[in-house]
C-alpha cells in the first residue's frame, strides 16, 4: 500500500505580535520596510518537526488540545500555507473542509459556489454538472441553491460546504471540527456517507475534539501538544493515553 | 518550478474554472441592476462627449471627426486596462475567503481579471463600429490585425497585474497607488491628443509608455485603416514578455504566503 500523505520534518512558524500581516506606508517609509515585509520580530512556532505517514486508505483523527497546531498541519497538507522547513507530498486528489466552509464567495448564489468549488479541486465542467444536483440534495437545500450564500443560516451554509466536500470524488478528505455541527438528522447523514468513504478505501484526516469518534471510528489517531507529536499509533491505544495525560492534568484543556 | 512555467500549467490544468470566474464576474457586477452592462459603457461615451466638447470646441485642437478618434483609444483605456489593472490588483483580496479556506489556484486570479477586462472591451466593440460608420468610417481590411493588439495588451496588463496583486497583499496602500499612477497615465498617454501635437523633445518619454503604442495601434487600424506600426508592437510585446515573466516569477515566490496575510 503507498502512502498518501507524507509529512517530512516539518516545522511552521507565524509572525508572533503581529497586528496585521501586512505594512502601510507609513511603517513603509518610517522603518524602511518598502522590500521586506516577510521579515519580523518575533516568531511562534506552532509545528515543530513534525514527521509522520499516512498509508492510504487510512482513517487518520488527530487530537490535541486548543493551540497545538492540528488546524495548522491540516492547513499546510490542503496547500494553503507554506512550511516554514521540511516538506510534504500529497498523492491524490484533496478535498478540503476547513473553517466550515467558509471558502464560498458571499454574493455567488449556492449553486455558482458549487460549480466553482468543484472545478477549483479539479473536475471538468462536465463533472461537476452531473454532481450538483447530488450534492445540492445531500445539502437538503433544493429551495435555496439559487440564492446568494450570504443570505444562509451558518447550518445550511455548513451543509452545503460539507456536501461539496464530499461529493467532488476526493482521494484525500481533510476535515477541521465537522461532524459536531448541523442538526442530528444531518449529522446521521454525514456519518453514512463518510462510511461509505471509509470503505472506499479513501484515506481520510479528521481534526475533532470528539474522542469517542476518534477511538471507534479512526484506524490510527495522532495526538498533538504545543506543536509536536506526542503519540502515534492505534486510535484507541492514542486516545486512553492522551485521556490519562489530561486527567493527570500535564494538559490544559478539560475532559471531554 | 519557474513562476511563468507554474502559472501556464495550472491555467491550462484549470482552464474550466477561469471561464466560469469570468462569466461570474460579469454576471456580478450587473445583478440587480437595469440597465446592466450599459452602465460600464456610459463612462467612455460621457468622457467622450465631454472631451469632445473641451477639445473641439473650447480649446478648438483640429483633430478632425474628433469622437471616433477618442473612442478608439477610450475604449481598450477604460474599459479593459484600467479595469484590468484595478481588479487585477485588487483580486487576491477580494477572494481572501477562497485563498484562505479551500483549496484554490490562485495563480489564475490575476488572468481572470485581466480577461474580464478584455471581455467588456468587446462587448463595447459594436458601439464604437456604429460610432465610426456614423463618421462615415467603415471597417477596413486592417481590423484583422485586431486580435495581435489584443494579444499584447492582454500580456501587457497581466504582467503589471502580477506584481501589483502580489505586492497589494501585504502592502495595502498599493490600491490607492495604482488609482493615481492609472490617472496619471491617462493624460501621458496619447488619448485625448495625437502624438504629432506635442513638441518632439517629449517624444521619447511619450515613446517609452507601452500604452502609447497600444492606443496607436487601435487608432491606426480602427480609424486610420492602416497596419499597426509593426515595430512598436514588437518593442511592447517584447517587455511584456519580459514583464509577465518577471511578474510571475514574482507572485510565486509569495504564493504560498498569501493565505498568512490575507
Amino acid at each position: 500500500m503507498s502512502d498518501a500523505i507524507i509529512v517530512e520534518h516539518v516545522s511552521k512558524r507565524f509572525k508572533k505580535y503581529f497586528r496585521r500581516g501586512y505594512t502601510t506606508l507609513k511603517d513603509a517609509v518610517v522603518k524602511g520596510q518598502l522590500f521586506r515585509f516577510r521579515e519580523g520580530q518575533g516568531y511562534i512556532e506552532v509545528l515543530k518537526d513534525v514527521t509522520f505517514t499516512v498509508p492510504q486508505g487510512t482513517v487518520l483523527g488527530i487530537i490535541g488540545p486548543n493551540g497545538a497546531g492540528k488546524s495548522t498541519l491540516l492547513r499546510l497538507i490542503a496547500g494553503i500555507y507554506r512550511p516554514t522547513s521540511g516538506r510534504i507530498v500529497v498523492n491524490g486528489r484533496v478535498s478540503a473542509l476547513l473553517n466550515l466552509g467558509l471558502g464560498f464567495h458571499p454574493e455567488l448564489t449556492g449553486r455558482e459556489n458549487v460549480i466553482i468549488g468543484g472545478l477549483a479541486v479539479g473536475l471538468s465542467r462536465r463533472e461537476i454538472m452531473e454532481k450538483t444536483d447530488e450534492i445540492i440534495q445531500f445539502a437538503e437545500l433544493e429551495d435555496f441553491i439559487d440564492a446568494p450564500v450570504r443570505t444562509y443560516s451558518s447550518g445550511m451554509y455548513m451543509r452545503l460546504a460539507f456536501s461539496v466536500a464530499i461529493n467532488v470524488d476526493p482521494d484525500i478528505l481533510l476535515l477541521d471540527e465537522v461532524l459536531a455541527v448541523g442538526d442530528a438528522h444531518f449529522v446521521e447523514k454525514s456519518r453514512a456517507r463518510m462510511d461509505e468513504f471509509k470503505k472506499q478505501g479513501k484515506t481520510i484526516l479528521l481534526v475533532t475534539h470528539d474522542l469517542t469518534t476518534v477511538k471507534n471510528w479512526c484506524h490510527q489517531a495522532l495526538w498533538l501538544d504545543k506543536g509536536k507529536i506526542q503519540a502515534l499509533g492505534k486510535s484507541s491505544e492514542v486516545v486512553n493515553l492522551y485521556l490519562r495525560n489530561v486527567k493527570d492534568g500535564q494538559s490544559g484543556e478539560v475532559k471531554l | 518550478m519557474l513562476g511563468l512555467q507554474q502559472v501556464i500549467t495550472v491555467t491550462a490544468k484549470r482552464w474550466p474554472l477561469v471561464v466560469e470566474l469570468v462569466r461570474r464576474e460579469l454576471k456580478l457586477r450587473y445583478r440587480g441592476t437595469w440597465l446592466g452592462f450599459f452602465w460600464t459603457l456610459l463612462n467612455p461615451l460621457i468622457m467622450t462627449l465631454v472631451y469632445t466638447l473641451v477639445f473641439s470646441y473650447f480649446l478648438r485642437i483640429g483633430i478632425p471627426k474628433f469622437p471616433a478618434f477618442l473612442l478608439c483609444g477610450l475604449l481598450p483605456w477604460m474599459m479593459w486596462f484600467t479595469e484590468g489593472v484595478i481588479m487585477g490588483t485588487n483580486c487576491l483580496l477580494d477572494h481572501a475567503a477562497f485563498l484562505k479556506n479551500a483549496i484554490f489556484p490562485s495563480q489564475i486570479l490575476p488572468i481572470v481579471a485581466v480577461s474580464t477586462g478584455m471581455m467588456n472591451y468587446i462587448f463595447s466593440l459594436p458601439v464604437l463600429i456604429l460610432l465610426l460608420w456614423a463618421f462615415g468610417i467603415p471597417l477596413g481590411i486592417t481590423v484583422f490585425a485586431l486580435p495581435v493588439i489584443m494579444a499584447v495588451q492582454f500580456l501587457f496588463t497581466l504582467g503589471i497585474v502580477y506584481f501589483t496583486a502580489t505586492y497589494n497583499v501585504f502592502f495595502r496602500d498599493l490600491r490607492y497607488i495604482v488609482q493615481h499612477v492609472l490617472n496619471a497615465l491617462f493624460f501621458i498617454t496619447p488619448l485625448m491628443y495625437d502624438l504629432s501635437i506635442v513638441p518632439p523633445r517629449f517624444h521619447l518619454l511619450l515613446k517609452l509608455n507601452p500604452m502609447t503604442h497600444i492606443i496607436d495601434a487601435y487608432r491606426n487600424v480602427f480609424f486610420y485603416r492602416i497596419w499597426p506600426a509593426w515595430d512598436n508592437l514588437g518593442y511592447v510585446l517584447a517587455l511584456s514578455v519580459l514583464l509577465m515573466f518577471l511578474g510571475a516569477q514574482f507572485f510565486e515566490n509569495h504564493r504560498e504566503d498569501f493565505a498568512e496575510y490575507l
